[in-house]
């Protein structure tokens, strides 16, 4: 290597931005060269002249929370460029959501006293992991009568199985659930872009409430009520007055 | 409703844990790209505006890097400004206008010293493009790839500009030398 190319890269060797075969060849070059050696010195001594801290500006004291009071104050205009992305939040917040129910189902057993609040994230918490998981329906058919006889044998009792495509709930298939000790039958329904799940089973204790309730749970909406001494729970994401109006509609049919 | 509240205040918070941190590095380049406390710090306030509302779009490894980028930019949209500012401006006013910084430096009694007023000055006099190059590397030690991400100019360009940086200064230091 001669002058003019390890002047060309004297700068790069210095700052180790060069490969070994360069860097081996320019360390050669300085060993024989003397004014390129003080090219190379030169830049040692200044580069120890900077290091110097003191010729660094420190932040002012005040600074970081002055600026941190400016975000707080920009947040609202922002507000507007994240809810035009919601299209992309709404995923990562229903797997939020799920990931939420999922822990909660593994601990809320021992947080939670028995009872209808024990009963809202069961039943949430069941919903949410049918569908993160693969197991969403034991039975997939919009038939009522291929649903309701599946159920047979499996349950102490026989579930009420009705499809109500035509106000827009749409049968989608059953499964067999094991809450609270107890198997319950779960009806899936299907409604826009939302899944119902409907949980039936037998009354556990006829002294408690047994008016019609309604829960909010990590984001997901329950009913409760009861008919001809089955417990229902229906849960779903989809928006509180269309769940009602499944109720209704489940009600209309039942009795 | 409540769901995206409570979004905007998680990322806030996310954006404030990776990027305040930052400041000291991000206020000493403005600090020196703007010659005084205040033009910098309102560089500095706007480049972290700037940067919040960009930061869903920030995915790669470096904040720093990127941050940096932001007010680099900045501080250059400022003195391009300024610049065109004091061309309508009489050459008088413009005398006038040129009010000494009164804000002390780092450490002024440290700078008492005259070989830091030396060097400090010297990388004053440095042009801007030539200053950025040798701020980020010997200050902030940043690579030649990530130099040329932040100033927007190829890695080559880095490199020539750091050995020209490097030889002005050496320069004005050795006139300042002779000078005294």
């Amino acid at each position: 290597m001669n002058c003019e190319e390890t002047l060309a890269l004297l700068d790069a060797y210095f700052d180790n931005e060069l490969d070994l075969t360069k860097t081996l060849a320019i360390e050669e070059h300085l060993r024989n060269c003397a004014s390129c050696r003080s090219q190379y010195e030169l830049r040692v001594a200044l580069r120890h002249r900077l290091k110097d801290p003191d010729l660094r500006y420190s932040t002012p004291h005040d600074f970081a929370d002055q600026i941190r009071k400016k975000l707080a104050v920009s947040f609202h205009p922002t507000r507007k460029i994240l809810s035009f992305r919601s299209a992309v939040w709404i995923p990562a917040a229903i797997a939020a959501a799920a990931i939420f129910g999922a822990f909660f189902y593994a601990n809320i057993q021992r947080l939670l006293p028995a009872g209808p609040a024990s009963m809202v994230s069961e039943v949430a918490s069941d919903h949410i992991r049918s569908l993160i998981g693969t197991h969403l329906v034991d039975v997939e058919s919009s038939d009522q009568h291929t649903v309701k006889p599946w159920f047979a044998g499996k349950l102490d009792f026989s579930p009420p199985v009705h499809d109500f495509a035509d106000q827009g709930f749409k049968l989608v298939g059953g499964r067999l659930d094991y809450v609270k000790g107890k198997n319950v039958a779960v009806l899936i329904y299907r409604f826009k872009n939302h899944y119902v799940s409907l949980f039936m089973c037998r009354e556990r204790n006829p002294d408690t409430d047994s008016r019609q309730k309604t829960f909010g749970y990590q984001g997901y909406n329950l009913v409760y009520w009861n008919a001809n001494g089955l417990d229902c729970w229906v849960v779903s994401d989809a928006a509180p007055g269309a769940l009602l109006e499944f109720v209704k509609t489940q009600q209309a049919e039942h009795s | 409703m409540v769901l995206l509240s409570m979004m905007d205040q998680d990322q806030r918070t996310r954006f404030e844990n990776q990027m305040l941190p930052l400041m000291p590095e991000a206020y000493n380049l403005a600090r020196w790209f703007m010659k005084n406390e205040s033009d910098a710090r309102d560089a500095v306030q706007d480049a972290y505006l700037k940067a919040f509302r960009y930061f869903e779009s920030f995915h790669g490894d470096s904040g720093r890097a990127w941050l940096l980028r932001i007010v680099r930019n900045v501080c250059y949209d400022a003195l391009r400004a300024k610049e065109s500012e004091r061309n309508v401006i009489s050459l008088d006013e413009e005398a006038a206008a040129e009010v000494p910084d009164s804000t002390p430096g780092p450490n002024i009694l440290a700078i008492q010293n005259s070989t830091k007023l030396r060097i400090r000055e010297a990388l004053e006099t440095l042009p801007l493009e030539f200053r950025t190059v040798i701020i980020l590397r010997e200050f902030d030690g940043f690579s030649y790839k990530e130099i040329s991400d932040i100033a927007g100019v190829p890695v080559g360009t880095v490199m020539s500009r750091l050995s020209r940086a490097r030889q002005q200064l050496a320069v004005l230091l050795q006139k300042q030398g002779e000078n005294e």
